[in-house]
């Protein structure tokens, strides 16, 4: 991989800036609520943008846009989960893959036998920030997860976690949607 | 009708939701805000992004050196032949030295190893001459030239246009400061435009690890003398030995050029 000169890097940097910032910054503050905070997540974002500019590709591509909202919502949710331990205030379902509450285990499992690729999409939508974040970054962008790991500021071994949990959550839904009835299924 | 076999697996299919899931948020997120006011951010967060800017051009510029600074560095010799020089080349390689190719994914190891044990630890005898390349791709010129006068001559050569725009700059810089050393840090630039860079040196025993190209590390010969070559991106990487001396030549070029340097080089009288 060619590595962009300082010239090039800096134009790169500002051509993001110019056509990211607005929408980085309103998404942030959806998420935050507040002006300050959400020039904070949108700073991260852009420091982790700065570290891996010759990673994306350019900057109009819809790919390294979704990367920039990836990253934005992800520090978003990170900062919101600080201000929410620092005023006491617990988590709701912090051990849980998902935003909405889980169904019993039963009726899950159940309505996962009948999933469809719409029900795996809206799964996937539907997973915490923290496990959606590293799994859209592995398999919409395509990194790896050492690099997610420096991406998201988070070790290695914590990315291969999240991504092992959110699949787990998704696997039902993967083989009956992955594999046709008459294919033998792929190792995993 | 019925469904044939499906030659998406999951992974595949996880790939492409994941696409899909990332797509329509970023999708939603233009059509929410597009048409939103201009936001009006705070001095401080400005002040913050163009530290972040002007950052990240010297980083480049960093990374850019560091890599140079690595790729000239690594190739370190451990041990020479004081008889190097007075022998053939073929002799040389014959009765002194082996290859050894370890090629990786990501990185390929080179030995270059003495065949008996009474070889090793001696050092190379220097002459008082060099080898020089005599011919250059078009628009390159000698930028800089350091001599060790124990082991190592590096040449490095820079694209013309590019280096005179950097000196133009340089220029101004300094005579905005009042001088070279009165620039601060953080105004400092640096030469980041396109270059070769010659590195010689005086035995050809050692081991050099270097990136596994795009299509792997070719194995060559430059005037009967093996030569590993690997490029990717348009840079390229050449090491090879003359029997006399080791060489390795590196850049912003195509394997062609770096054939016709190598191929170039003469013997150069010291003073």
């Amino acid at each position: 991989m060619r590595l962009l000169g300082s010239r090039e890097a800096e134009g790169k940097f500002e051509e993001a800036y110019r056509q990211y910032a607005k929408i980085g910054f309103y998404y942030a503050r959806e998420i935050l609520h507040d002006d300050a905070l959400a020039e904070d997540a949108l700073q991260e974002a852009f420091i982790s943008l700065a570290r891996n500019l010759d990673k994306i590709g350019p900057v109009d591509c819809s790919k390294s846009f979704n990367y920039f909202v990836t990253i934005v919502k992800n520090t978003s949710i990170s900062i919101l989960r600080k201000q929410r331990r620092a005023n006491l205030v617990p988590l709701e379902g912090e051990e849980s893959l998902v935003q909405l509450p889980d169904p019993a285990p039963g009726p899950e499992q159940a309505a996962l036998a009948k999933a469809s690729y719409e029900q795996l999409l809206a799964a996937i939508r539907v997973l915490k920030p923290e496990y959606q974040a590293p799994l859209l970054l592995k398999y919409a962008n395509g990194y790896t997860e050492a690099e997610i790991a420096r991406l998201l500021g988070v070790t290695v071994s914590n990315v291969s976690v999240r991504i092992y949990r959110a699949k787990k959550k998704l696997i039902p839904m993967l083989e009956r949607e992955g594999v046709g009835d008459d294919e033998e299924r792929p190792n995993r | 009708m019925k469904r044939g076999p499906t030659v998406e697996g999951p992974e595949e299919l996880l790939a492409r939701a994941a696409a899909r899931v990332a797509d329509e948020e970023a999708q939603a997120l233009r059509e929410r805000y597009a048409g939103a006011p201009e936001v009006t951010f705070s001095p401080a967060f400005l002040a913050r992004m163009e530290t972040l800017k002007r950052e990240t051009a010297r980083r480049r510029a960093r990374v850019r050196l560091n890599r140079f600074a690595k790729r000239a560095a690594v190739f370190v010799v451990v041990l020479g032949a004081a008889v190097a020089a007075a022998l053939s080349v073929e002799g040389v390689r014959a009765r002194i030295y082996r290859y050894f190719v370890t090629p990786g994914e990501e990185f390929t190891h080179l030995q270059v190893t003495a065949l008996r044990e009474e070889d090793r630890g001696r050092m190379a005898a220097s002459g008082p001459y060099h080898y020089e390349p005599t011919r250059l791709p078009d628009g390159f010129i000698e930028q800089e030239r350091e001599d060790d006068g124990v082991m190592f001559l590096f040449i490095r050569y820079a694209d013309r246009l590019a280096y005179e725009e950097f000196l133009q700059r340089q220029e101004a810089l300094e005579a905005q400061w009042g001088g070279a050393e009165k620039i601060p840090q953080e105004k400092q630039i640096y030469y980041d435009g396109p270059y070769i860079l010659f590195v010689q040196q005086d035995s050809i025993e050692g081991g050099i690890s270097f990136r596994t190209g795009e299509d792997g590390v070719k194995e060559l010969t430059i005037d009967g003398s093996p030569a590993y070559l690997t490029t990717q991106d348009g840079y390229t990487l050449l090491i090879w030995d003359n029997g006399d001396r080791a060489f390795q030549l590196m850049g912003d070029i195509g394997e062609e050029e770096a054939l016709q340097i190598a191929k170039s080089l003469a013997c150069v009288q010291d003073g």
